[in-house]
């Protein structure tokens, strides 16, 4: 076959275009994120406002809980240790957000700039929610790759925790959802536009407990090939449905 | 060790030489071969006869590029090996992707494999990477030498696919251009 020919052939082109073609691009690429200071572009999302009315189901006491299966990764490319060491990420023990295993951070490369590098986008729409305090990454080696911030929605005033984890295993995650040992949860399985599933869940409801408290809330989901968990202690269940809908992925 | 105490190693017929070459090379030719065959067990394999390969061959050879000598003899052997397996097997169907891509290159007109030297080909296309933008040049060997898919030089690069996509359309449009030019019958 002709193309087999020509397959063939290009395994005889120069030493030097076959040694040096890989730095090449991965040097575009660092040049190409020096021009990026900002990741807000990124989070343009549509953002599809409803009044849509959702019925909560109830776990009830006990050590119920409410699991589902969501695939991760797929074309999602994460960066190895090695590529994170090329820009300056050093492994430490000092690293305040590392978990069990070997963490990198850097003093250098800021979480913003690693998510740029690697275009990795994150849900944050800038017309509704204004970041605070900046990001904090952790990466645990062979394991995941995982970014936290927090955001302020304009609306509300509420704080949202985020939890962006990237895995690094091509495999099927599970995200869990527990109910508390003696609360009372209201949960709710949604679909978002994706397909995927997402749980969104308000513990201890009923003033059973810290009546004083505002509503803590939770929701769990795949977007992209990664893993999200929002926590807030500022908005009910419905408050995070709305936060979804914001977001642009219910 | 460096490049050329390890091709030391090989003209001493010091068997360190392929302990040396796996460690320094193993993983960058296995992801060669991966690209091409899809498959671990195989590619290991490949790599292993392509050290035996470069243990015959050197000497009397003596590369400028160990790693680019590596390369291509890893990424023969793959390709040799794949023509035997049943296509339907091959590399997960992206060789068959790339093999329909640069079928684009090749005109209509008559064609015979004795007619066209497989080296002589590949130092005009090396002719005409070199004339082309350097990161054109190197998306193209990325692709067609490497076997990348276009999704990873997409994150590679920072370009979006479409963008990698479209280089590489461009690319060998003008390789047609050019190898026609020359007077290459392909």
């Amino acid at each position: 076959m002709k193309e087999e020919k020509l397959f063939k052939s290009i395994g005889y082109i120069d030493d030097l275009l076959i040694e040096r073609s890989e730095a090449v691009v991965k040097k575009r690429r660092t040049r190409g994120a020096l021009k990026i200071t900002a990741i807000a572009a990124a989070a343009a999302l549509t953002v599809l406002m409803g009044a849509a009315v959702v019925e909560f189901s109830r776990a009830e006491i006990g050590n119920e809980r409410i699991n589902f299966n969501v695939t991760v990764q797929n074309e999602i490319y994460i960066p190895t240790a090695e590529e994170l060491a090329e820009i300056g990420a050093v492994y430490s023990d000092d690293n305040p957000y590392a978990g069990q295993g070997s963490a990198i951070y850097s003093d250098t490369v800021s979480p913003l700039e690693v998510i740029s590098l690697f275009d990795i986008p994150v849900l944050m729409n800038g017309e509704y929610f204004t970041e605070k305090n900046g990001m904090h990454m952790q990466y645990a080696v062979d394991r995941n790759l995982s970014f936290y911030y927090t955001l302020i929605d304009n609306e509300t005033g509420a704080e949202l925790d985020f939890t962006l984890d990237c895995a690094l295993a091509k495999d099927y995650a599970q995200i869990v959802t527990y109910t508390g040992g003696s609360a009372y949860w209201d949960y709710k399985l949604l679909t978002l536009q994706d397909g995927s599933n997402a749980v969104v869940a308000q513990g201890i409801v009923d003033g059973v407990s810290l009546s004083d408290d505002p509503p803590y809330s939770t929701a769990n989901f795949c977007h992209e090939g990664r893993l999200y968990s929002i926590h807030s202690w500022g908005i009910g269940k419905d408050g995070m449905i709305s936060v979804l809908e914001k977001l642009g992925v219910l | 060790m460096t490049d050329n105490e390890i091709i030391g190693l090989f003209w001493e017929r010091s068997e360190q030489a392929i302990a040396e070459t796996q460690r320094k090379y193993g993983n960058y030719c296995v992801k060669i071969a991966c690209n091409i065959l899809g498959n671990y067990e195989d590619s290991q394999e490949c790599v292993n006869d392509a050290f035996l390969n470069a243990w015959n061959a050197i000497p009397p050879e003596c590369p400028n590029v160990l790693s680019a000598f590596l390369a291509k003899v890893t990424r023969n052997n793959a390709f040799n090996r794949i023509k035997y397996q049943n296509r339907q097997k091959r590399g997960s169907g992206e060789i068959e992707i790339l093999l329909s891509e640069l079928s684009e290159c090749v005109s209509e007109k008559d064609f015979s494999d004795d007619l066209i030297d497989a080296r002589y080909l590949g130092e005009a296309i090396g002719e005409f990477l070199k004339s082309q933008p350097e990161i054109n040049a190197a998306i193209f060997t990325e692709r067609y030498f490497y076997c990348r898919s276009i999704s990873e030089i997409s994150k590679m690069s920072g370009f979006s696919k479409s963008k990698i996509t479209s280089i590489l359309f461009r690319t060998r449009e003008k390789l047609k251009l050019a190898l026609e030019e020359k007077g290459i019958g392909l």
